[in-house]
């Protein structure tokens, strides 16, 4: 059984997410900055990674605003079906996008050397956005299979190094991963919904905190 | 067997090694440094000469290569996605 939103859930649901699109945003100009320094594959994945996962936000924060300020019927009403079908067909490929992201990051951190070994995945994951377009709990399913290989990796990194920045990125993970998890009952409660982007929130203020630290952690000396 | 560096990370260590020499150096302390051969190190000096990150200046006579203003911000940013990338565990 599903509840109505609350108004101020819904604000704060819609500020996260762009808060989310701003700190991705950040993070994968880093990486491309970091691709064309050090010329290394997995930070170009790195920055398709949080390219896509901040479009996917940005589209989310505009489908919530069309909502909130009754544009909605321009991407319903059958009168604007060529606004709706281009609307769409760009927010499907994007949370396509961001499974495929999500792939990139698994392969990124189970560090594969040959990613063409692995296309069948990526073709996989295609057919599963298609799928999945109009079924939330679903896309939310498959994006977190990914992302808990993210976790696992990222922890298995912490424990190796000890560095616990880089137990901060496996936390901030997590919360995304639980982020996704949470979508498949988000709809039982506001607790839940609430529950679920407080643990968005708790991940982008850590991946926040970590690119503070690394664009302000050497000026100190 | 050490990983090849990139491009980048040659341009790096040569602006590194004449940055810890007080930013002024001469070409003998970057060759024995830099851990290149004679001709690529003209090469990448030439590059880093065009690109603006160092200046080639004479004093007394004698040739010195001088880290520039650019050279500077390029090692800052480097040293950020080192950064990064230790942080992100890529």
């Amino acid at each position: 059984m599903a509840v109505n939103t609350l108004p101020w859930l819904f604000l704060f649901s819609t500020g996260t997410q762009a808060l989310g699109a701003i700190v991705c945003f950040l993070i994968s100009i880093l990486g491309f900055k970091g691709y064309k320094i050090k010329e290394d594959q997995k930070l170009l994945y790195f920055f398709y990674g949080f390219l896509f996962l901040g479009l996917g936000f940005l589209m989310n924060v505009l489908v919530n605003l069309a909502i909130q300020f009754e544009f909605a019927h321009y991407l319903l009403d059958t009168r604007y079906a060529d606004i709706s079908f281009v609307f769409f067909g760009i927010y499907n490929i994007i949370l396509i996008a961001v499974l495929l992201a999500y792939l990139s990051l698994a392969f990124t951190y189970a560090d594969v050397k040959n990613i063409k070994r692995v296309w069948l995945l990526y073709i996989w994951m295609i057919i599963m956005g298609v799928y999945s377009f109009d079924k939330s709990n679903l896309f939310n399913i498959f994006a977190a299979i990914p992302l808990s290989f993210v976790v696992s990796f990222t922890f298995e990194k912490y424990l190796a190094s000890k560095n616990k920045k880089i137990l901060m990125t496996s936390l901030s993970f997590f919360f995304l991963f639980l982020f996704h998890v949470l979508a498949v009952i988000e709809n039982t409660a506001n607790s839940i919904k609430l529950l679920r982007y407080v643990a968005l929130l708790a991940g982008l203020i850590i991946l926040l905190v970590i690119l503070l630290k690394i664009h302000y952690g050497r000026k100190k000396k | 067997m050490a990983e090849r560096r990139s491009k980048h990370e040659i341009i790096y260590d040569i602006l590194n090694l004449i940055s810890h020499k007080g930013g002024k150096v001469k070409p003998t302390h970057i060759l024995y440094g830099g851990n290149l051969s004679h001709d690529r190190l003209k090469k990448y000096l030439q590059e880093l000469i065009d690109a603006g990150f160092i200046e080639k200046v004479e004093d007394k006579g004698r040739v010195f290569y001088q880290l520039a203003e650019k050279g500077y911000k390029f090692m800052e940013e480097f040293k950020k996605i080192e950064e990064m990338t230790t942080a992100f565990g890529i």
